[in-house]
């Protein structure tokens, strides 16, 4: 896997959007087609042609979009299969596979101790930054369900791990429909 | 009704949404689609004019109904499961019953993890993934949908669009038709069975197209481009 640096705050949404839509003009495209369909933000979509790529979902060459396999596999997958699948593939991309090693060792990270190894990521200016790249970050885990988030606490947790009933609720973990 | 002032926002439209079909209404802003739907959903009284629903009357009957707007309208003091479990509460659903039940709808939109979060933390597609889930979780006869896409990024929204499209196409639930709003036309060819395109207010019909493309659909085959086209002449 890659060791280019994932944009961690594209969001899963926008990488699936961009799979689904490649997915429906027939699996490849040029990048600039795929700005003209979306109309996109100019600045959204090559952070999420990167994550994809990264991710494995498409290659990207000399401005020509494809879906991988795995890409079109998730394009035409069920949002279960599709959050299984992100949530195997993000555990061998940084800082995702840091932080989920870390887990499985210490089993509990404080958020404080996450923001300050996101420092160390991504790009920020200011604690308001870093909070947004904190919450991009928890994003990504809790869609793909690879941790849980305990907000009362401020505590990542491995996904393994039943919450206290956070926020005064009794947890529920009855009956998937999908 | 505006202030004293009588409004027409609707003269002339007709159309069937028939059993297993999306419906997509398309017009220019203000021409009363808006209005439709909320005539649909039995909330507002056409002044003339009738709506039936599997051959009856909706005034007094009701069918059921999920609706979907621009913006989630989430109540910000709850998190994602109580918003979900709301209606159903208010439906009469045992507390426990209907979060149990919310929970399976939040689960189908994938939004496990963020059953604790409250609007604030979620972003605007997450937000709009438990109005959808607050829909469903009614078990609607009928799912209206107010240009429920139109708030979000282009990527968002196309993520959105596909899940919705696989939940309906593997015949979810109890929904028997969708009615969407939008004034997007690539949005309308790539969802809808039938496309319904109104006037200026106060709106007519100006023309029904039927899109027979199967699904998924190829945004680049020559007939979805040849009915986008054609809507773009009518609008």
């Amino acid at each position: 896997m890659s060791e280019r640096r994932f944009p961690v705050c594209v969001s899963p949404d926008h990488v699936m959007g961009l799979v689904e839509i490649l997915n429906s003009v027939g699996g490849a495209a040029d990048a600039e087609r795929i700005n003209e369909i979306t109309d996109v933000d100019a600045d959204l979509l090559p952070h999420a042609i990167d994550a994809a790529e990264i991710l494995g979902l498409v290659k990207f060459n000399s401005g020509n979009l494809r879906l991988t396999g795995l890409g079109k596999k998730m394009a035409e997958g069920t949002i279960k299969y599709v959050k299984r699948e992100l949530g195997d593939v993000i555990r061998d991309v940084e800082p995702f596979r840091s932080i989920l090693r870390r887990l499985d060792v210490e089993r509990m990270i404080e958020k404080d101790e996450l923001m300050d190894q996101l420092k160390g990521y991504a790009y920020w200016e200011d604690q308001e930054d870093l909070e947004k790249v904190f919450s991009c970050l928890l994003s990504w885990l809790l869609y793909a369900q690879v941790a849980k988030y305990d907000w009362d606490e401020d505590v990542l947790l491995p996904n393994s791990v039943r919450t206290r009933h956070p926020r005064g609720h009794k947890a529920t973990s009855s009956g998937d429909l999908a | 009704m505006v202030g004293k002032r009588f409004i027409k926002a609707i003269e002339d439209v007709s159309f069937d949404a028939d059993e297993n079909e999306i419906v997509a209404i398309m017009g220019p802003s203000g021409c009363g689609k808006t209005t439709l739907l909320k005539i649909v959903a039995g909330v507002e009284k056409p002044t003339k004019g009738e709506v039936t629903y599997a051959g009856r009357r909706i005034d007094g009957f009701r069918p059921k109904v999920g609706i979907v707007f621009q913006t989630p309208s989430l109540v910000p003091w709850l998190t994602a499961l109580d918003n979900i479990a709301l209606p159903l509460e208010a439906q009469g659903l045992p507390r426990e019953e209907g979060r149990e039940t919310a929970y399976r709808y939040l689960s189908l939109m994938g939004l496990q993890g963020f059953e604790e979060s409250y609007p604030w933390e979620l972003s605007r597609g997450m937000n709009q993934r438990v109005a959808l889930a607050r829909a469903l979780a009614v078990n609607p006869e009928l799912l209206l949908l107010d240009e429920p896409f139109s708030q979000l990024d282009p990527l968002t929204a196309e993520t959105l669009r596909a899940e919705l499209l696989d939940l309906w196409q593997v015949q979810f639930a109890s929904i028997q038709s969708i009615i969407l709003v939008t004034h997007v036309a690539d949005e309308a060819v790539y969802m809808a069975d039938k496309i319904v395109v109104l006037s200026v207010r106060p709106s007519r019909t100006v023309a029904l197209l039927k899109v027979d493309l199967p699904r998924p659909r190829n945004r680049w085959s020559e007939d979805f481009k040849r009915i986008v086209d054609k809507l773009y002449e009518y609008m």
